[in-house]
């Protein structure tokens, strides 16, 4: 489990500028550009993060062929939903990852050894290219469902509230502290400030839903609460991994620090059930 | 002509695949040096790392940057010699000494004396991925020789496990570049290779660099 001081003190807004560049991309590719340029943007962001992701990893040589064939993937998936071919979008990773395990048990060998792999790509390729082309999914959904909102109006508002959690638990995380340079927290601190956080979002939501999507208030307020409780999860599951491995936002020359996991991984655990409660509920 | 072709080679080619496709951290650019004579020892784990050096500094001043390379590899066919000469601007070194009398470093001088800045790996080849290996004394006859000139010792990582040596499969991964402190000949080779091996090691313990197995 995460210690609340490695939480804390990794929790810099400051040292992010290729993300939050990324995510400038990502606004403006909704709003400005065609729905393909979008798709285009988000698989190249889905890159970043599924590389920044492979960099940490403590991968082997043995591996290095896997990580391209995750990369290949990446363009695929998001060919799949530009193309409108939804249930190859939603079933190629899963299927990817399932054949991948058939194969690497009935070749390696250890069968922890292949499990070890699986794990590590698979998880990867789950979270920061199935879970994330959530987001294109909605791009393209969004038009569909509802002929007033775009999709780019869906992306703006789940981006809007995934940033708000980041941005909202961060300053709760710091809302006790005299010395903003060097900030002690207390775990009870951690876990209030996520509750504040995802009801914050909560709130975010109810008041920029109904005029962002023409959805009711109540809609927007649970979609808040979903989105803000994934993002939490999300921002806690990124930090875990970075802490097991040793590694400190804050120090830029560690290996494969470009800040963008920080971002992408709330982004992603979030997108598909956004995606999903669109679907049942607007 | 062919100073076009190298620039075009640079932005449209090398550049967007170190900076976009492969990403790279840089720490203590500052300590790049502005203009020659200057030699950058580097690390060599994989073909890359030539091109990433020369990728850190500005295009105008990307002509005085001179990589030293193995004759028998970078200029082993036509094609390839035209290329690493003219585009690459590499510096050739005879590992094998095949002339006898002839110093392998005599075009290096040359390149020092006219005020370039020298991409060298005194490592002599590409060892295995993401592990330094053994230093050979050639740096010191640079250095010796040319005392004005700094010698910057440059520690890489990533770059063995995106393109290593014995395979063709370019993978992107993350890549950080870590400059050392500028060191100047003091009169003595072990002592000068000695702390230029040092160097090396502290920058190589300073980051989260895991083997590479």
């Amino acid at each position: 489990m995460i210690s609340v001081e490695k939480i804390a003190t990794m929790t810099r807004l400051d040292v992010r500028p290729l993300a939050w560049s990324l995510l400038a991309m990502l606004y403006l590719s909704a709003f400005l550009s065609s729905t393909t340029f979008a798709l285009v943007m988000l698989s190249f962001v889905s890159f970043q993060a599924f590389k920044e992701y492979c960099s940490i990893m403590p991968l082997r040589r043995a591996e290095r062929t896997l990580v391209m064939l995750g990369y290949l993937a990446i363009p695929v998936q998001f060919y799949w939903i530009g193309t409108h071919y939804y249930a190859l979008a939603l079933s190629f990773i899963p299927f990817l990852i399932f054949a991948l395990a058939a194969w690497l048990v009935s070749t390696y060998a250890t069968t922890a050894q292949a499990f070890n792999t699986i794990l590590k790509l698979g998880w990867g390729l789950f979270t920061l290219v199935f879970g994330f082309s959530h987001v294109g999914l909605l791009l393209v959904r969004g038009s569909a469902l509802d002929s007033l909102n775009s999709g780019g109006n869906y992306l703006l508002y789940l981006l809007l509230l995934v940033h708000a959690q980041l941005v909202l638990q961060a300053a709760l995380l710091r809302l006790r502290v005299n010395d903003w340079s060097r900030p002690v927290f207390h775990a009870s601190l951690v876990g209030l400030g996520g509750i504040l956080s995802i009801l914050g979002v909560g709130m975010v939501a109810w008041g920029v839903g109904p005029w962002l999507l023409e959805v009711t208030p109540l809609n927007a307020l649970v979609s808040g609460l979903l989105i803000g409780g994934c993002a939490y999860l999300g921002n806690v599951t990124v930090r875990s991994i970075q802490n097991a491995l040793e590694i400190n936002e804050a120090d830029r020359a560690l290996t494969g620090q470009g800040g963008i996991l920080l971002l992408i991984y709330p982004l992603a655990y979030a997108a598909p059930l956004f995606f999903y409660y669109v679907n049942l509920f607007f | 002509m062919l100073k076009l072709i190298r620039y075009l080679v640079f932005v449209l080619i090398f550049c967007p695949v170190i900076h976009v496709v492969l990403g790279l951290t840089v720490r203590n650019r500052e300590r790049l040096p502005k203009h020659g004579p200057a030699i950058l020892a580097a690390n060599h784990n994989s073909h890359l790392d030539t091109a990433i050096l020369m990728c850190l500094f500005p295009l105008q001043r990307m002509a005085r940057v001179r990589p030293v390379g193995a004759t028998d590899y970078w200029f082993s066919n036509r094609w390839l010699a035209w290329f690493s000469g003219n585009v690459m601007g590499i510096i050739p070194i005879d590992r094998e000494r095949s002339e006898k009398g002839v110093d392998p470093l005599t075009p290096s001088y040359e390149a020092l004396a006219a005020g370039d800045i020298l991409i060298f790996f005194p490592e002599g080849s590409r060892g295995d991925p993401e592990q330094l290996s053994d230093f050979k004394a050639g740096i010191t006859l640079l250095a010796e020789r040319f005392p004005e000139a700094p010698v910057i010792p440059v520690f890489m990582y990533g770059t063995g496990k995106a393109l290593a040596k014995g395979t063709s499969l370019f993978v992107p991964f993350f890549c950080q570049v870590t400059i050392g402190q500028p060191m100047h000949w003091e009169g003595e080779r072990l002592g000068f290779m000695r702390r230029f091996k040092a160097q090396m090691r502290q920058m190589a313990a300073s980051g989260n660099f895991p083997v590479w197995q």
